[in-house]
């Protein structure tokens, strides 16, 4: 049984409908991130489990035990989260040792915790000083200190690296990921950044609307997105939607694409096919910009466009280009770029193995 | 349409030197992106060129006409602030007539030329359906979109821009740098531009101004600032991961030179050691790795060093390594597919024709100008 059960959770504040029938699992030493913009639930999925939220309606269970009446304080779980909430009279070495303290440890080991995770933490330097007149970024670090000093079932974190910059949060996703590497620390890990979740998360479930949309492993949700909102949520630059039609032309399977005709393998034609039959053949294509290539010359079953904006971006150049009435962003590589300028007509080539079509209306995948 | 030179500017507030002694240019027409960290001194130099703020010392042009006394309203020249700074209880139509019924305009603009200019640049910018709207009411585009024609209407010779799209959800960045860069071509209009990002700053600019304390280190195209950085500090401004820059010594062992890196040992080729050595007698400087200039491979390199995966982390069709030897930690971005795992061991090798080196003492870097490097 997992380590962590959420069963047909609901949570509604009034008439708002915060989180819907969410089902989850985490096992025993997993890293699982809840991803999702503002707004999406994701907050108030992780305040349940921890205990700071009733449950409207749905059952939680840690270890088997069913812990929707059980106090925050008994579900043996630590907390960080965005807003620090330290203790403003202690300095930072008591503010970490709190937890510690009240667990009855021996000075010693307390000290050797504090050490340890203040080193991982960056933070040695300020042990000696009060929270106020700290950055907002070493004030999130104690926080998260505070939490990982405990030893505890889950450690659940909301935000935990938010505030700091942009240097500083690199590092420390680092170290959080090699400390649950090497700890076997079980981890729910709440953001909204997609490089978080992917970077450190075993599992992620992506969220929207109180609704979790995908379940599964950083690559399978890059590469195999369920639905339109993950597949727009996960990406950067960001995957290009494009309406299109599905027909056979001449025995093969091709879509039509601002009014050029693109073939697309059969494997993946036949799959979209039946979906599509009930569409009058109207499908929505979804490609990522890292998955088109250009070329000044003419090639096969490639689509033309203009450059409008070319966007030399350092390891690799992100072209913006007119294709018919849309605009579509490519991302080439440095070593694979052809040197386009603004203006230029190009030839437009999807990676055919990797395109993605979703239902125009409902954003399904017709295919995964 | 004006250009704009500032000729050796300064500008303290009390005991703080916020410009000592910066030199730009921006050509007419042309976007120049003004890149570096929160305290550079890069809102103070827009202030200074906008007449919102006095110069100590040094002088400003515009048009080749020195205004260090001439009046904000008269230099003709718009700034917008971080986040739009829109006025949310107006609506986007008088948030647009707003510069227009200033009381230096009011009388220049009659309330039906208000209207009428209104108009017109909802119309460029295609925001005029929105026009009864409040910014509460706007998606991110189209506030920025509205803040663009706040500076448009009053027809300026420079636009002036303060991290306008800071803090801002990352993906918006992509359509948000896209839509000011097609909009300044279109209008021609001479741009400066802040940012702290230095992928907008690349990806906007047709020249990129590098600074940081006050002072301009490097200005160039992005290609330049990215494959030729003049100093440490802009190798490791650039970059994410940013570039590797580690302590490093040049070692001959018979016949053949190496790369000493602490613990690690990574061959060189000859020609560049002994351009190095030319440069630097003791062998000794820092060098620079970007993190896409190396190869990784489980497969052994015969005669490149091994080192062990600290942590890796899959970004969808990348990865990133961090990778240890000894107390060397460097980190790769590889195409994804490796998916290798804490602890075990990989064989890396160096783009050599790819490496920066820069002086221990100056952190300035060293021109090795060498164009075929053969192992």
């Amino acid at each position: 049984m997992a380590l962590l059960k959420l069963e047909n959770v609901w949570k509604r504040y009034g008439e708002v409908e915060a989180v819907k029938n969410v089902n989850l699992e985490c096992e025993q030493g997993e890293f699982l991130s809840l991803l999702g913009p503002s707004g999406c639930g994701k907050t108030s999925t992780l305040r349940m489990i921890a205990g700071l939220e009733k449950i409207t309606s749905g059952n939680i269970y840690i270890k088997g035990q069913l812990v929707n009446d059980l106090q925050p304080g008994k579900r043996n779980i630590a907390m960080a989260f965005e807003n620090y909430a330290l203790y403003p009279t202690l300095v930072v070495y008591e503010n970490i040792a709190f937890p510690l303290r009240a667990k009855k440890l021996s000075e010693k080991e307390i000290k050797k915790r504090v050490l340890w995770v203040a080193e991982l933490l960056e933070i040695e330097d300020i042990l000696y000083s009060k929270p106020k007149g700290l950055s907002g970024g070493q004030q999130q670090r104690i926080s998260l200190a505070r939490a990982l000093v405990k030893d505890a079932d889950i450690h659940l974190m909301d935000e935990p690296i938010s505030h700091l910059d942009a240097d500083m949060r690199r590092r420390m996703r680092r170290e959080l990921k090699r400390l649950h590497q090497t700890t076997g620390m079980t981890v729910v890990y709440v953001t909204h950044d997609q490089l978080e979740a992917m970077s450190m998360a075993d599992r992620i479930a992506v969220m929207n609307n109180g609704v979790i949309h995908q379940i599964g492993t950083p690559t399978e949700i890059f590469n195999h997105p369920k639905d339109e909102f993950v597949a727009g949520f996960i990406g950067s630059p960001p995957i290009n939607f494009l309406e299109s039609r599905l027909r056979v032309e001449k025995g093969r399977y091709a879509i039509e694409v601002e009014k050029f005709l693109y073939f697309i393998p059969d494997r993946l034609g036949k799959k979209v096919e039946k979906a599509s039959d009930l569409l009058g053949g109207r499908v929505r294509l979804g490609v990522r910009p890292g998955d088109i290539a250009l070329s000044l010359k003419k090639v096969d079953n490639a689509l033309s466009g203009k450059v409008i904006l070319v966007e030399p971006v350092g390891e690799s150049v992100v072209y913006h280009i007119r294709l018919g009435e849309k605009e579509i962003i490519a991302e080439v590589s440095v070593e694979e770029d052809i040197n386009v300028s603004e203006g230029e007509g190009i030839r437009i080539i999807f990676n055919p193995d990797r395109l993605y079509f979703f239902h125009p209306e409902t954003g399904k995948s017709l295919h995964t | 349409m004006a250009k704009v030179v500032l000729k050796n500017v300064y500008k303290s507030y009390g005991e703080v030197k916020a410009i000592r002694g910066v030199n730009l240019s921006c050509e007419e027409g042309q976007l120049l992106a003004l890149l570096g960290p929160s305290g550079a001194g890069k809102t103070t130099t827009l202030k200074l060129i906008a007449g919102l703020e006095k110069c100590d010392g040094g002088e400003i042009f515009l048009n080749d006409r020195n205004v260090n006394e001439v009046s904000p309203f008269e230099r003709n020249v718009a700034m917008t602030f971080e986040n739009y700074a829109l006025y949310p209880h107006f609506t986007v139509f008088e948030n647009l007539a707003f510069p227009l019924r200033s009381p230096r305009r009011r009388h220049i603009y009659s309330e039906k030329d208000v209207r009428k200019k209104v108009e017109e640049i909802a119309t460029l910018l295609g925001i005029h359906q929105l026009l009864d709207r409040r910014p509460t009411q706007l998606s991110g585009g189209q506030r920025q979109r509205v803040s663009l024609g706040r500076m448009l209407v009053t027809n300026p010779d420079v636009f002036l821009m303060d991290e306008p799209i800071a803090h801002l959800d990352a993906k918006l960045r992509y359509f948000l740098t896209g839509e000011i860069k097609k909009l300044q071509k279109r209008l021609g209009v001479t741009t400066i531009y802040t940012t702290h990002d230095y992928m907008e700053a690349l990806a906007i600019g047709d020249r990129v101004a590098v600074i940081n304390t006050g002072k301009v280190l490097q200005v160039g195209s992005p290609d330049e600032i990215f494959n030729r950085p003049n100093t440490e500090f802009i190798g490791k401004l650039i970059g994410d991961p940013p570039m590797n820059v580690l302590e490093c010594e040049i070692v001959k062992k018979e016949k053949n030179y190496f790369l000493k890196i602490g613990e690690l040992i990574h061959p060189l080729s000859a020609r560049m050691a002994e351009k190095l050595l030319q440069e630097v007698k003791d062998g000794k400087s820092r060098v620079g790795i970007r993190p896409t200039d190396m190869q990784v491979s489980r497969e052994k390199i015969p005669g490149y060093p091994e080192m062990e995966v600290y942590v890796s982390e899959p970004l969808g069709d990348k990865e990133i390594l961090t990778l240890k030897k000894g107390n060397v930690s460097i980190q790769a971005k590889i195409k994804a597919g490796l998916e290798s795992k804490v602890g075990e061991h990989l064989w890396v090798k160096f783009d050599f024709k790819r490496l920066h080196f820069f002086d221990r003492e100056t952190g300035n870097r060293i021109h090795l100008d060498v164009e075929y490097l053969v192992l």
